[in-house]
Formats: structure tokens, sequence, C-alpha cells
């Protein structure tokens, strides 16, 4: 049977991983993982050791990762993430509510691919029940914007 | 008596109310593809901490046992797995569906699936003290290996390889000890960061992981059709009660087994449980992969009964039994609260308390499970286009809730995205919470063992040869080190999630 394709850069990846590791190990180095077993650096030696063995790993491994035959990272993602991304920096400026609001219907209009009424009402509905079961009920603080103090 | 507690939550209202609550949540969001419990207790715990310890236990332990079980239903009727642990289910269940008995199936699993979880809260009830008095003899580094234990079997079990599950455990592991060491002050992993003293936010960290990764994993997949099943007869006739109840029981004895195991969890024993139906059934209903009711009994039982086995090293050794109880313990500690065995002797309120509240949220699942399954289904239709969204908001709002820190908020969002470009590349999240729950118990362990020893590494070996408890715990991992070591070697894990 042939081997199920690896997703591109599977291998390169590891190059990040082992530098992670490297990072985890220079940590404990510095604290005294080698001078005392019991130093406040020993533990993280290992556990950066342990890291870096398996980052060497996966390197040389031949199940680099699973190729599901989707893009790794689609537009609607990318989109998806940088929305969100500004859905959290608005909060603190116009308030949750209105932060999230914007948000859903931008979110949900992008995964159906078109700007629709529907996903306006969505996002409203969305926003009020939040509001009630977790302001309301919960009684969660939620950031209500510096811009309309 | 300590154990008239199990019917508190019977007996308040509120409390009463939030396991069921909890338990029609957890079934609500185990239902809707992809969305696993762990997501669902992540988000949902991280509402209660405001709230009086009872009833953030009692919402807990029914958005589990409702989590664990929902996940069958999307299995059964779109071929998606709710949850990792009702992968097993979609292979027979799914079939069933298209032969028109999806109605069958559901009956089916919500009975084993009652079954299953009341064994293993008997498993709890009865298996956790019994526990809890041999773990106050254990030393620090019977800790040590237990937690190593966990962290190795949780990471060969739940990737593609080894060297992926030991890769994300060492990353919790560090990301765990982040902050001011708890013996010396000494900062580990700061920077300079006033911010990184008090160490990383781990329900943030759990959150990002398990809700803000997966949700977008499943936006991937938003454009897949979802196909209507038609539902008949729900409640299955005696006859068939009777000829699966021998195999039922079983397949709980395996979950609460497998449960039990820290760094385990219902999927490994759903799985292990088909596969003993598979291996025991001489005359199944149908051939296995083609529709066997065999094939939904067994892992259906098998995976509740894993959530009473998964509290017993929770509660009795602070240990998560898997994923799941690694949140748990996050939010228990939260709460104040410290699981271990400590907690099982100055509060056994808690405990029987605990189980009372397992046992309503079994019978809870048993009720919404029959009466709402046409509901349910509906449920499992929702178009992630419009879910996916809603998840990002919930683990926002969640996220804040805990301490009303945007601060908080941006950790979520920084390990939701890296969650997704591990996820991508075959990288578990469970081994990361695992390790980041572990590592100040492995941290704190090692050298208080090595301490003890007179700073000799050799001679804590050494005193570890010298303990029973030492040397079981030792043989398991050296046995399950072998069984499993093959670095960077293809091995066979979880089944892929199917999909349409």
């Amino acid at each position: 049977m042939a081997e199920p394709a690896a997703r591109p850069g599977a291998r390169l990846l590891s190059l990040p991983l082992f530098a992670a590791a490297l990072v985890v190990v220079l940590e404990g180095l510095r604290l005294g993982g080698l001078d005392s077993p019991s130093s406040p650096g020993a533990f993280p030696l290992l556990a950066g050791l342990t890291m870096a063995g398996a980052a060497v790993a996966i390197g040389l491994g031949r199940h680099a990762g699973p190729a599901d035959g989707l893009k790794p990272l689609p537009g609607r993602v990318a989109a998806t993430m940088a929305l969100l991304v500004g859905f959290v920096a608005a909060m603190p400026l116009i308030g949750f509510h209105p932060a999230a609001f914007l948000f859903l219907a931008a979110a949900i209009s992008l995964s159906r691919r078109r700007l629709s009424l529907g996903a306006v009402l969505i996002a409203a509905a969305s926003v009020a029940a939040v509001h009630l079961v977790f302001r309301l009920a919960f009684t969660v603080l939620l950031p209500e914007g510096t811009l309309w103090r | 008596m300590t154990a008239g507690h199990l019917l508190t939550s019977w007996l308040d209202p509120s409390l009463f109310a939030a396991t069921a609550l909890g338990t029609l949540a957890g079934i609500w969001i185990g239902a809707i593809p992809g969305l696993s419990v762990t997501m669902a207790v992540s988000i949902l715990v991280s509402f209660t901490f405001a709230w009086p310890l009872e009833p953030a236990l009692a919402l807990m332990a029914g958005v589990f046992t409702g989590g664990v079980y929902g996940g069958s239903r999307s299995a059964i009727l779109l071929n998606i797995p709710g949850a990792p642990a009702a992968i097993a289910t979609a292979l027979d269940g799914y079939p069933m569906a298209r032969r028109g008995e999806a109605g069958a199936a559901i009956g089916l699993t919500t009975l084993a699936s009652f079954l299953g979880g009341m064994i293993g809260v008997a498993a709890l009830a009865l298996g956790a003290p019994a526990i809890a008095e041999v773990a106050i003899l254990f030393a620090p580094r019977d800790y040590l290996l237990l937690a190593v234990l966990g962290l190795l079997l949780v990471g060969s079990l739940s990737g593609e390889s080894l060297a992926k599950g030991l890769f994300a455990a060492g990353l919790g592991v560090t990301l765990g000890v982040v902050g001011l060491d708890p013996m010396t002050a000494e900062p580990r992993f700061t920077y300079g960061s006033v911010a990184l003293l008090g160490g990383i936010p781990y329900i943030a960290a759990m959150i990002g992981f398990f809700g803000v990764a997966e949700a977008l994993a499943q936006l991937r997949l938003a454009d897949a059709e979802t196909v209507r099943q038609r539902i008949g007869r729900i409640v299955p006739p005696r006859a068939a009660l009777r000829r699966h109840l021998p195999l039922a029981l079983r397949a709980s004895g395996i979950g609460v087994a497998i449960g039990a195991l820290p760094g385990t969890g219902g999927d490994i024993a759903a799985l292990m449980a088909y596969d003993h139906a598979r291996r025991s059934t001489r005359t199944p209903t149908h051939p296995f992969g083609t529709g066997a009711e065999e094939g939904v009994v067994a892992p259906e039982a098998a995976n509740n009964a894993a959530v009473g086995g998964a509290y017993i090293p929770m509660l009795t050794l602070g240990i998560p039994g898997d994923a799941v109880t690694a949140v748990l313990i996050g939010a228990l500690y939260v709460h104040g609260l410290k699981p271990g065995p400590m907690l099982m002797i100055e509060t056994p309120h808690l405990f029987w308390f605990t189980v009372g509240n397992l046992t309503l949220a079994n019978v809870a699942l048993l009720a919404f499970g029959l009466a709402g399954a046409r509901a349910f289904a509906r449920i499992a239709e929702v178009p992630r286009a419009v879910l996916v969204p809603l998840i990002l908001v919930l683990s926002v709002v969640g996220t804040f809730a805990i301490r009303n820190s945007l601060a908080d908020v941006w950790w979520m969002l920084g390990f939701g995205i890296t969650g997704y470009a591990l996820r991508l590349y075959g990288f578990q999240p469970g081994p990361i919470i695992l390790g980041m729950i572990l590592g100040p118990l492995m941290d704190a362990s090692w050298r208080r063992a090595v301490i003890a020893a007179g700073d000799d590494v050799l001679g804590a070996a050494v005193e570890a040869t010298e303990s029973a408890i030492s040397l079981v715990l030792i043989a398991a991992i050296v046995l399950i080190a072998l069984r499993s070591f093959s670095w960077g070697k293809g091995r066979k894990a979880l089944p892929p999630t199917p999909h349409p």
C-alpha cells in the first residue's frame, strides 16, 4: 500500500521545533540544571532534552504529517483568524456587544461566501442571547468600551 | 454520614437543575460535529468560576457525561463523530442509519451509555476510597512515575507518532512551569516579563487549544454537506436488550479500567471495546462495519463508563484520567480545591456529592437521550458556517470571564492559532494540556525525591527499587515504552475522523 502523502513543509517543521527545544534547554542550563538535580533548572533541562530528541525524531520520521486533501490554511480560516484578532482588539474600545456583533456578521457572511440579512439577524440574536445568558444569568462582566464613556 | 451527600444534588432544586442543564448542554454540544467534550467543558466551566463550588461541580459532571454521550449522535446520523470517543460508534452506527435504523442505533447507544455510565459511577464509589488510602503511601517519586506514565500513555496513544506525543507533552510541561519557582522563587521562562511571573493561565490555554483550534479546524470543512436521516423507533425491543447486555457489561468494565489509567480516556476505551466486541461476538446482527448493533453498544458503554473511571485518578491522586479531567482539575484548582488523597480524606462529602452528581447526570442522559432524539438530530445539522463564529465568541467570553482579563484572551488566541497549526501536522492538544497540569507536579515530585535521597539521582533510583508501588509503576512505564517505541516510524493510532 502506498504511504499517505505528508503535508507540505512537515519535515521543515522539525527545525522550529528543535529551536523551541533549544530555548528550553538553554533556560534549564541558565537555571543551574547541570549544577544540581534538584535545582530549578533540572526539570526544564530534562523536558528540553526530551523535546529536542523528539524534534530530531520527527524530522527523520516517515510519517511527517497527515495530508487530507484540504488546504492547510484556506482563505476562509485565515480571514476568520484576522477577524477574531480584530474582534478582541476592538473589544476594549467599542465594547463587547458591538464588537461581537460585527465579528459574527462578518465571519458568518465570510463562511457562507455572501453578505445576507440572515447573517446580520443571526449575529444580533446571538449577541442578545450571550447578553441574556452570560451578562444577566452568569453575571459575567463584559467590556463596555472606552469610546462610549 | 458523608455518603448522605449522594442525594444532595437530587434534593436541592438548583443543583438538580445545574446537573440536568449541564447534561443537556453536554449532549447538545457533543452532538455538534467536531465539537469535543473537552471543548464543551473548557468553555462552560470558565463561566462557573464565580459560582459557589457545588453548582459548579454539578454543571461539570453533567457536561462531561452528556458530552461523551452526545458525540454518538452525529456519528450515527452524519458519519462525523461528535467527539473522538464516538469514532468507533460511527463505524457501525452510520451504516445502521443508512439502512433506516437510526432510531434503533440511537436507542441502543442511549441505553448502553446509561448502563456504562452507571457502572463507571459504581466503580468510582467503590474504588476511589480504597485507592485514596493506598495513595497516602505514595512517595514523591511515585507521583513523578505516575505522571510520566500518564504522559507516555497519552503521548503514545493520541497521535500518529510517539515523538510528536512526547514533544507535545514536553511543551506542555514547559508551559506548566513558567513563572516563579515554588521552591526557590526564581523566575523561570519569564524573560523579564512581570506578567509571566504568575505563570501561564492554563484555562486560557485549554480554551485556546480545544475551543479556538478545534473551531478553526472545523471551518476547513464548512463546505461539507449534511445528510438527513430518517429516525424510526427509538426504544429497542427487549430481546435486543437481553442479547446485548453481557457485551455492554464487559465493555463497561473495559471502559472503567481504561478510563482509570492516567492519560487515557473514552476514545481509547471505545476503540478497545469495539475491538473486543468484534473478537468476542460470533454472530453479530450484521457483519461488523456494515451496521452491527454490537458495534454501537460496546463503544458507547465503554466511553461513558470511562467517565467514572477517569474521575478515580483525578480525585484520588490529582492525576488527570484524560484531557477532560485535566480541564476539570484546572477548574478545581481555581475553586480552591486540590485534588488528591487529602481531598478524599478532608472533604469526603465533596466526593460523595460528585458520585451523586454523576448518577443524576446519567439519569438525565437517559431521559434527554430518549425523549430528545429527534431534536438532537436537528442540532447535528447546524451548519458550521454559523456554529464556528459562535464558538469563537463563546471562547472569548469564557476566557474573559475567568479573571476579567483581556491579556488572558490574547493568550487564548495565541494558543488557539498555535494549536491549529500543530493540529495540521498531527500534534494532539491532549498531551500539551496534560503536560501543563502535570508539569508543576512532576517538577516538585522530582526535586523532592532527589532531595530526600541527598541530592543524588542514583540514590533516588535505588530507593525506588525498594518500594513495591514504585516498582509496579516503573514496570508499567517500561512496558508501555517498549510497546510504543517507534521513533519516527508510522504507527497505528486512532483512526481518522471520517467525513461525509
